[in-house]
């Protein structure tokens, strides 16, 4: 039953699909078309001279990523690695990040219905990221854009990651 | 020293020393009257005596004179001359008589020179009448013409007689004053002496009289008010011992009835001991069965020790449990990691399902419904590992309060054997001591034998007793009478002291002495008394209130 409806509603008309995560207690969703992989949390390499939320870098399958603590970035508490924690490997047109998140929790497929627009919020920071809210059981669920998420630095920092594998 | 004389002493020393005033007034004014008598006797019989009886010498001799004048110039016949005879032995009687009246007294100073000349001059002038009247015995007129002239010649004879009369008389006259005046004097003497020595003795006897009555007086009330509030005071006690022997006599009937009870008790007493002995006899005989119970009871306690041990080895089998469901908890740790690593695959599969687009529809589907199977067997393993660690603990905290048990169990079985060691020790202990108060016994009942011998004996004293307070109470009663009874011999001695009419103001004055604090109280009845004094006399008022305040006292 729960399958057929979840089908219904996966082919509904309008419907984009979500993977849902938790940072802490709160959940946040990417679209799914972003996502490349899920993976367990993998041997990370430290690199030097990097700010404390990047993890370091990884090897997946021959290609190295860049690993981002999520939690520490946008929230600034540490993401304790353990066994539930994941690592979600985005692709950004071409070139691969991965987030570390407190958990993977589903995917859901949110009709336009379902997602509002972000509410004005009282702060100094650039809150672009936030691409909107979606309302689900009573729980609310941010919707992220992880590139605006990431600054000029970063992004700068991962170029020169992809750079130098592409040298 | 005058209050150390007896009352008779006193009485009789005043009553003396007033008869001794009396006497001696008595015999001064005896003495001065005696000498007044003396002086107007003196005066009576010698000085009268003798102015009278020169007097009668003067009469006759006046008489001789009167003869001599009527024979002068006369002729006489032997009739007349005899009446003239008669008339001459007449007058020389009476003179006579006076002479010798007037000798009979005794002559005082000087007057024997005084009456000398009278005597001689007396003799001539007898003698001169007497030859006058010879003369006359003639009728011859010659002889009596001589008789004549001779008797004209009387007046040398009567002149000087009469002279040395008149002094005599004068003498007489002079000593006559002379004594009367020295006896007025002596009367007037006498008559003031006696007035003042008198008066004096009056002052002397009546001072005394205050003095000696006044002391006497002040003794006696003193006493009559000490008897009077003795016989207060012997009243009160009186009653108090009146009560007192009421008290004796009711507690003398307790005891005897606390007595009987006592003795009750005490046969009680002496079928309990014998109780008490058999009783002690039959604990040794329980001590030694208890004893044999304790040998059991040691038997007993070691087979729960043994118990306590097998329900050690118990627990060693219940932590091997513990083992087995902690190797339990780390298969369910694998299924957790089977059920992670099968989501991440059912993520991967739905993100490859939506990269192949409408093509990996159904596919997706299968995804997601891996994804769910993996969830729900995550939360039943997360659930399975839920209920493994509370049972853990439950299965932990049940081994070790059952150690604690069993260690406690083998301690308390430990502490049972001690203690029934001590208990086999005790045991014998108590058989001892019920043989000792066996023999305890046996001396007590000696000692009830001997206590029912003392109570027999304090039976007696008691009924004594109640005798003794019943004879106490009737002692009381006479003497409460006999209180009564000096009471009215004070107040008799009151009324002798004070006379009828002040007893009982007087009667009064004792008890404000006595008890100040009750003066004030005491003063308007005192008040009262002094009013009512004159309308009813006697001690109508005092006696009551006396006999009243010496019941509240006794009360």
């Amino acid at each position: 039953m729960s399958s057929s409806q979840s089908v219904n509603a996966n082919t509904k008309k309008g419907a984009d699909r979500h993977l849902i995560f938790a940072l802490g207690s709160e959940e946040y969703s990417v679209p799914l078309l972003k996502v490349k992989e899920v993976i367990e949390v993998p041997d990370i390499t430290p690199v030097p001279h990097t700010p404390t939320y990047y993890l370091g870098i990884m090897n997946l399958r021959g290609q190295v990523i860049s690993i981002i603590d999520l939690r520490l970035k946008l929230k600034n508490v540490k993401q304790e690695l353990e066994k539930k924690t994941a690592v979600i490997i985005l692709d950004f047109d071409g070139f691969c990040l991965g987030i570390a998140v407190s958990a993977v929790n589903r995917v859901l497929a949110l009709t336009e219905d379902e997602i509002n627009e972000r509410p004005t919020m009282e702060t100094t920071e650039n809150l672009d990221y936030i691409t909107g809210v979606a309302h689900r059981d009573k729980k609310l669920i941010l919707l992220l854009d992880v590139s605006k998420a990431l600054n000029v630095e970063d992004l700068n920092l991962i170029h020169t990651q992809k750079t130098q594998q592409a040298a | 020293m005058f209050n150390s004389w007896s009352l008779k002493a006193k009485l009789i020393g005043a009553f003396s020393f007033c008869a001794t005033i009396l006497a001696f007034v008595g015999g001064i004014s005896y003495f001065r009257l005696n000498e007044v008598v003396f002086r107007y006797d003196h005066v009576v019989k010698n000085n009268m005596g003798n102015y009278i009886a020169v007097s009668n010498v003067l009469d006759a001799t006046r008489r001789l004179n009167i003869m001599i004048g009527r024979l002068t110039n006369s002729n006489l016949t032997v009739d007349q001359l005899r009446t003239e005879e008669a008339f001459l032995a007449q007058a020389l009687s009476d003179i006579d008589a006076g002479k010798k009246a007037y000798l009979a007294i005794p002559f005082v100073d000087g007057e024997d020179s005084l009456y000398q000349p009278v005597d001689q001059s007396l003799a001539k002038v007898i003698e001169f009448s007497k030859r006058v009247l010879e003369m006359s015995r003639t009728n011859d007129p010659e002889s009596l013409k001589k008789r004549d002239e001779f008797a004209y010649t009387y007046d040398t004879v009567r002149v000087p007689y009469r002279e040395a009369m008149d002094r005599l008389k004068d003498f007489q006259s002079r000593e006559a004053d002379k004594w009367s005046k020295s006896a007025d004097s002596a009367a007037s003497s006498a008559t003031i002496m006696v007035l003042s020595l008198v008066t004096v003795g009056v002052i002397i006897s009546f001072v005394l009289g205050l003095f000696i009555s006044t002391s006497i007086t002040k003794t006696m009330l003193r006493v009559s008010d000490q008897l009077s509030s003795g016989a207060d005071e012997v009243t009160s006690a009186a009653s108090e011992i009146s009560s007192t022997s009421e008290q004796l006599s009711a507690s003398a009937t307790e005891q005897a009835s606390s007595l009987q009870e006592t003795a009750s008790s005490i046969e009680e007493m002496s079928s309990m001991i014998k109780q008490n002995s058999d009783n002690a006899n039959r604990s040794s005989e329980t001590a030694r069965s208890g004893q044999q119970s304790v040998d059991k009871g040691k038997h007993v306690i070691s087979e729960m020790l043994d118990a306590m041990n097998s329900i050690d080895a118990a627990n060693k089998e219940i932590s091997e449990v513990v083992k087995v469901i902690g190797q339990i908890a780390n298969k369910t740790k694998v299924i957790d990691d089977i059920v992670f690593k099968t989501q991440l695959l059912s993520f991967n599969a739905s993100v490859e399902a939506a990269r192949a687009g409408e093509h990996g529809k159904g596919f997706a589907v299968v995804a997601e419904e891996v994804g769910n199977l993996a969830q729900m067997s995550g939360n039943a393993a997360r659930e399975i590992s839920d209920m493994l660690e509370q049972s853990l603990e439950r299965v932990e905290r049940m081994i070790t309060t059952s150690k604690q048990k069993v260690e406690v169990g083998i301690n308390v079985g430990k502490r049972c054997g001690d203690v029934l060691d001590e208990l086999v020790v005790s045991v014998g202990d108590v058989n001892g001591m019920a043989g000792e108060i066996a023999s305890a016994c046996q001396e007590q009942s000696r000692g009830i034998n001997e206590i029912t011998r003392a109570m027999t004996q304090l039976d007696q004293v008691t009924q004594q007793n109640a005798s003794a307070s019943q004879q106490s109470a009737s002692a009381a009663e006479q003497l409460s009478q006999q209180a009564e009874t000096l009471r009215a011999s004070a107040m008799e001695l009151m009324q002798l002291i004070n006379g009828r009419a002040q007893v009982g103001m007087v009667y009064q004055q004792p008890h404000a002495v006595h008890r100040p604090h009750t003066a004030a109280a005491k003063r308007k009845p005192t008040q009262l008394a002094g009013k009512t004094r004159k309308k009813a006399p006697g001690s109508a008022d005092g006696v009551p209130n006396a006999q009243h305040e010496g019941f509240d006292e006794a009360a």
